[in-house]
């Protein structure tokens, strides 16, 4: 072949700046072979019908005629091959990308350069003459068609390429000493890559550090004390900022700030204790000997400590942990933040904000409560936040971490629900900032303002602040053993396909607290025998609705039995109507002290607080038919996660009553007002102004310069805004639940989709995560009631036996 | 004889001049991608063939892998092949990997010189056009076809022509508000898409020298828009202390003597060029692309050109435009802030300081994608995360050309009109019938504010009244 000539038909191209991306969409670069991309050429341009490629004047042309800078932009040497692959030996153009060229000589593709009045005067020739010949001449330099001769330029060096045809690899190796020598004068001898992780130590991460984090290593370094092979093993515990506490119970923070259990139900070590005992990893004492062996007084709340304390109690547990490590066991505790996770063959690298990355054989993922992203309820404060100067919103945290020292003496702030944060909100703006209750010699409780105190309007949407517990009557052992809501009959429903919670579950939990209603009145009126008889006959029967349990009480000589409906309970106001602020005050002024006394008699003697404390002692009877899709999935979003849920919250989860006292002395003093049911944040751009409002509470509307959330965070991990659980969610690792999958009333929980213990997530594909661990909060919603914090002395309840559950696994994990 | 930074790098890379006028070249840094190689190790081996140098050669992937959901690549079978392949090939010829999610992957131009990779004075090549963008490092960084990588996987040393030196000088300081980004837009306006065909072009000038090392790599890797074979800046303190940054990160310490031989890396103030050029800093404002290739860019105060050529026709209607429109009236649906040219940590800090407290407007997709694990670890770090998905903000988890190249799940649909800080608004670029409009990061994310092409000059405006 004489490869001074080409020779072949033209194809009139009248484009100019066609650039390698239109050669060859990127779409048709994903083959990766080296052959059939002619089918893509021009791939986009070529739909259009009239484009030259489909005109069959040209079919067979072998040199394409184009414009002005050809084949300029990416460097996919699929733009030659495909060009190649079509037919053509050449391209004439008044310019080429400069890559292009380089690519196209070495693939024996001709480019070459005219003037643009020669590529016009082609075009004209070729168009009139379909099949018009054009001869490339590279010793004269000219390209001439039938009737005109032009002259073409190409670099030498290119065409030299072009001629010689020779094979660049080939000639390079002629000098690849010369290229050895520069590179080891340059780079050293050849090293190659070695891996990074041929040998690590078999390591388990821990995710965050609050309560279920520290009892998962307690419960490892229990383990790992027995194990009998002593294979190293090193132990990350990970957490921003507050290693061994959390944030929740961060050991800085204001006393005022209590918890809503009481201390002596509370352990964190997995086994109990005796004074004089040896405290280790699996026998230590319980948070309220704790307090004793150290402060020795805790009651300033009828038992319930302050926040602050449980943190220091988990610290020592903590350090007890450490001081007894076996030596093959390291602790390596990180204050530090996850923000990825990568899985690996046989575990996982970590990314941490601080310490970059660390590879580790399995994780416990123990976070806590996430800030997600605002719903359209927060949207518009947070709006008016950004737009108004004079008004600020503070979104949902622990109400340690909120800016509470912006809040000036005399400013009228709104706050979003009247649970435990609100109590502790308000504790902190009052008698966090100098003022005192005092109480007369009457028991008359009263408050003595600092005069540094805001005025505090607050509401939600039953109306009604949370309800405070019983005072407690209960030894720190104490359990109860239901007779119509048990264990056993839960799981025998579970047997009978979905359920429907109002209608399967509902009646047996309303029937028991029903009974312990009526045995309380009955114990009262007629002694502890006639009390228990009544018991005796309801199990007997097999009772299981509220009514018979009723009818029996009555036949016990109980003339008004209580039939306890737990809905009505938890909306008090439902269907009320104020006429005024001060009606609705005065209303609630006298709910609350009748609540207070109720709670005064106690959490045995008051026959309600008795009955609505079975719904903390049956957690796990719930769990039991609710959690990994036990629900019709209508019935757990409107029923469980809709009512039900939030109802046990407020019935059974609340403060010592002590708090409620207060609450009324604040209402008193003109400090805490709460708004109503219903509660309204109105944002009005006209006026720039903010105003809190209940719609069944006349004249209710105050304008508040802030607005503070004061409710449990929502868990959704599709609005989860922290970039770990983003990241499990990007790599597949996490995924929602989705409740009644594959059914018309599917929907998305919210809650990270695990396997039953030890709690594996599901990747998105189905297959599972056998490194990897998730417990508590992360899980809410395919579990139910993750925010429970502690485990208890005596007994291993749910908390601790899946942090043993996941201990093992990880251990197991080795092999 | 004095030289020119150019002709320095190549007699010190110079393995022999061939007849035909191209020159060897040792190459110290071969990095390689999923897309123009696979082709290139079945010849090798089919030669057999080994990778010559695998220490000097580093791989990941970027142009195709998703930027949402790892799940796309796995369900993607052609894509996840040729991720799959570079991973294989990487891991037969011992050659380093940053794999998908993993800390070091990323676009290609955005990782090597985070790891402290790209060294004055040296040669780098990479089958991407927008290899240019490590000449901001006084290397010399050329795109190659698939051929190319072949010859460099089995020789570490590359035929190159001879490429003629340019020098474009920018002199003056840059007006408030106009970046790195608008000088690259206005140097392809000035020199035309193949203006500088067969040259390296070398910028200097003041204005340069107060640029960032993010900024400098902006403007190289838009050298090649400009038909430029690389573009290349003197090292300075500003190159020896990012180095410096960046070693540190993988802790090397710079030796001085490193440190001087690094400084000799700049062309002696009496070499010659083949060809100059002048840019008066002082006159440049915020562009904008309006038609299908990047040179053809106006400002704010134009109009949409009414010149009657063909390509101005052709860019006009496939952009659907009309002579004597202006920028601010042009809607918009998508945006895009990423790619090798504006996916830095600066140009997201950019993006943020003009997202901070606003929001997208409803009905505009603003997408950000870092430009590598670590661009996006940083983004976190600072909190710029929270600021863009508070303003409403698509911000990715993994890193990836994405909307640039339109492989991966990003792409545009038919007629719908995004503003992007990439570098190319080829037709069909980022989809079929797709139109791009390119600018820099502050203009991109203030476009997606007020939901049309927009300067940030109009945010200060509205928030003063």
């Amino acid at each position: 072949m004489n490869r001074k000539h080409v020779i072949g038909r033209g194809m009139p191209l009248r484009r100019s700046n066609l650039d390698t991306d239109q050669i060859i969409p990127a779409r048709f670069c994903l083959s990766t072979e080296r052959s059939g991309f002619g089918i893509g050429l021009f791939g986009d341009l070529r739909e259009e019908k009239d484009f030259v490629l489909n005109d069959s004047r040209y079919a067979g042309a072998t040199i394409l005629v184009a414009g002005a800078a050809f084949a300029t932009g990416s460097s996919r040497e699929y733009a030659v091959w495909a060009i190649k692959d079509f037919g053509f030996k050449a391209v004439i153009a008044e310019s080429f990308g400069d890559i292009f060229t380089r690519n196209a000589v070495i693939n024996d593709l001709l480019p070459i350069k005219v003037s643009g009045e020669a590529c016009l005067e082609m075009w004209k020739e070729i168009e009139e003459n379909p099949g018009t010949r054009i001869d490339i001449d590279l010793e004269t330099m000219t390209v001439s068609t039938g009737h005109k001769k032009f002259a073409a330029t190409i670099e030498e060096s290119l065409k030299q390429t072009y001629i010689c045809n020779e094979d660049q690899i080939e000639r390079n190796f002629r000098y690849i000493d010369t290229i050895d020598a520069i590179a080891e004068k340059r780079h050293g001898r050849l090293a190659r890559d070695t891996s990074p992780f041929s040998a690590f130590p078999f390591a388990i991460a821990i995710i965050g550090s609050g309560p279920r984090g520290v009892s998962v290593l307690e419960r490892l370094v229990a383990r790992l004390i027995e194990d009998k092979d002593h294979l190293p093993t090193e132990i990350y515990l990970i957490d921003d900022g507050f290693v061994g506490t959390g944030r929740i119970w961060r050991t800085d923070q204001s006393d005022v700030y209590i918890m809503n259990t009481i201390a002596s139900e509370i352990s964190a070590f997995s086994g109990p204790w005796s004074k004089g005992e040896e405290i280790r990893p699996g026998r230590g004492p319980s948070f309220a000997q704790w307090l004793e062996l150290t402060t020795g007084d805790f009651y300033a709340y009828g038992g319930y400590a302050p926040r602050a304390k449980y943190g220091e109690y988990l610290l020592f547990v903590l350090d007890t942990v450490e001081n007894y490590l076996p030596k093959h066991v390291q602790l390596i505790k990180l204050d530090d933040r996850v923000i990825d996770l990568i899985e690996e063959d046989s575990g996982q690298t970590l990314t941490l904000q601080k310490h970059g990355t660390l590879r580790v054989s399995a994780s416990v993922i123990a976070t806590g409560y996430q800030q997600t992203l605002p719903t359209s309820f927060e949207r518009p404060l947070i709006k008016a936040s950004e737009t108004f100067p004079e008004f600020t919103f503070i979104e949902g945290e622990s109400a340690a971490d909120m800016p509470l020292d912006t809040i000036a003496a005399g400013e009228t702030v709104g706050m979003i629900g009247l649970g435990l944060s609100f109590l502790d909100i308000a504790s902190e703006l009052t008698i966090g900032r100098g003022g005192a209750f005092i109480e007369s010699e009457n028991g008359i409780l009263s408050y003595q303002a600092s005069g540094r105190e805001p005025k505090i309007i607050a509401g939600s949407r039953s109306g009604m602040p949370i309800l405070p517990r019983g005072r407690n009557q209960k030894p720190f052992d104490y359990e109860y053993h239901p007779v119509i809501f048990t264990q056993s009959r839960a799981a025998e429903l579970r047997t009978k396909g979905l359920l429907h919670f109002d209608r399967d579950c509902l009646p047996l939990i309303e029937a028991e607290l029903t009974l312990v209603h009526a045995e309380t009145r009955l114990r009262a009126k007629a002694g502890d025998a006639a009390a228990f008889a009544l018991r005796q006959e309801v199990a007997a029967n097999l009772i299981r609705s509220a009514s018979d349990v009723a009818a029996i009480a009555r036949e016990h000589g109980l003339d008004d039995p209580v039939i306890i409906d737990l809905k009505a309970l938890a909306s008090p106001f439902a269907g009320c109507h104020f006429s005024s602020r001060r009606e609705f005050t005065a209303e609630l002024e006298r709910r609350l002290e009748d609540e207070y006394k109720e709670a005064a008699i106690g959490n045995i003697d008051s026959p309600m607080k008795a009955a609505l404390d079975v719904l903390r002692n049956t957690r796990s009877v719930i769990r039991t038919l609710v959690d990994f899709g036990g629900l019709d999935p209508h019935s757990h979003k409107t029923e469980f996660m809709g009512w039900f849920s939030p109802a046990t919250n407020f019935l059974s989860a609340g403060p010592p009553l002590e708090r409620i006292r207060q609450l009324l002395a604040l209402m008193d003093a003109g400090i805490v007002e709460i708004a109503g049911p219903n509660v309204q944040f109105n944002v009005d751009y006209s006026t720039r102004t903010v105003t809190v409002s209940s719609p069944v509470v006349s004249g209710s509307a105050v304008a508040v310069s802030k607005v503070i959330d004061a409710r449990i965070p929502v868990i959704d991990l599709g609005r989860d805004r922290s970039p770990f659980m983003r990241a499990l969610q990007a790599r597949g690792i996490f995924q929602s639940f989705i409740a009644g999958y594959g059914t018309d009333e599917a929907f998305d929980t919210g809650g990270v989709f695990v396997t039953q213990s030890p709690f594996h997530p599901i990747r998105s594909d189905g297959t599972i995560a056998e490194r990897l661990f998730v417990l508590g909060m992360p899980t809410e919603h395919i579990r139910w009631f993750m925010q429970s914090g502690s485990s208890r002395p005596t007994k291993w309840i749910d908390f601790m036996i899946d942090a043993d559950a996941i201990a093992a696994a990880a251990i197991g994990a080795r092999c | 004889m004095s030289k020119t930074l150019l002709e320095k790098i190549r007699d010190s890379h110079k393995i022999t001049e061939f007849p035909e006028g191209n020159d060897l070249i040792f190459i110290d840094l071969h990095l390689l991608h999923e897309i123009n190689t696979p082709q290139a190790f079945d010849r090798l081996r089919a030669r057999g063939l080994t990778v010559r140098r695998p220490d000097l050669t580093l791989a990941t992937v970027d142009h195709n892998t998703p930027t949402r959901k790892a799940a796309t690549l796995v369900a993607d079978p052609t894509l996840a092949r040729q991720v799959e392949l570079l991973a294989s090939n990487c891991a037969e010829f011992g050659i380093p990997f940053r794999s998908f999610g993993t800390e070091g992957q990323g676009i290609t131009h955005v990782i090597a010189p985070e790891e402290g990779r790209v060294c004055p004075g040296s040669t780098l090549v990479c089958c991407d056009s927008h290899t240019t963008t490590h000449g901001a490092f006084g290397a010399l960084a050329v795109g190659i076809g698939s051929s190319q990588v072949e010859q460099v996987l089995a020789t570490q040393a590359v035929t190159l022509p001879r490429f003629k030196s340019m020098r474009v000088r920018v002199e003056g300081i840059l007006p408030q508000g106009v970046t790195a980004k608008d000088l690259a837009l206005a140097v392809v306006n000035k020199l035309g898409t193949v203006g500088a065909t067969g040259h390296v072009i070398e910028f200097s000038g003041s204005a340069v020298a107060a640029l960032s090392m993010d900024g400098r790599m902006t403007l190289c890797n838009m050298a090649v828009e400009a038909g430029a074979s690389a573009g290349l800046i003197g090292i300075d303190d500003v190159t020896v202390d990012y180095l410096k940054i960046a070693l540190a990160r993988r802790g090397e310490h710079v030796a001085p003597e490193m440190e001087a031989e690094w400084r000799q890396w700049v062309s002696d103030s009496d070499a010659v060029f083949d060809r100059e050029a002048v840019i008066d800093a002082s006159t440049l404002v915020e562009r904008v692309t309006w038609g299908t290739n990047p040179a053809q860019s106006i400002s704010f105060t134009d109009t949409i050109p009414s010149t009657e050529d063909s390509d101005a026709i052709q860019a006009r209607s496939y952009m659907d435009l009309q002579p004597g429109q202006s920028l601010s009236g042009i809607h918009i649906q998508k945006a895009f802030i990423g790619s090798c040219t504006n996916g830095r940590i600066e140009d997201l800090r950019e993006a943020a300081s003009i997202l901070d407290g606003r929001h997208v407007k409803d009905g505009v997709h603003l997408v950000i994608v870092p430009g590598s694990s670590r661009v996006r670890d940083e983004a976190v770090r600072e909190g710029l995360d929270l600021i863009f998905t508070k303003a409403g903000a698509d911000f990715r988890h993994f890193a990836g050309c994405s909307l640039c190249v339109g492989l991966n799940e990003d792409r545009l649909a038919k007629g719908q009109r995004s503003i992007s800080t990439s570098n190319r608004n080829f037709e069909g670029r980022q989809g079929t019938g797709a139109r791009t409009h390119i600018a820099s990061p502050a203009v991109v994310a203030a476009s997606a504010i007020f939901g049309r092409i927009a300067s940030p000059r109009e945010l200060e405006i509205r928030s003063a009244t």
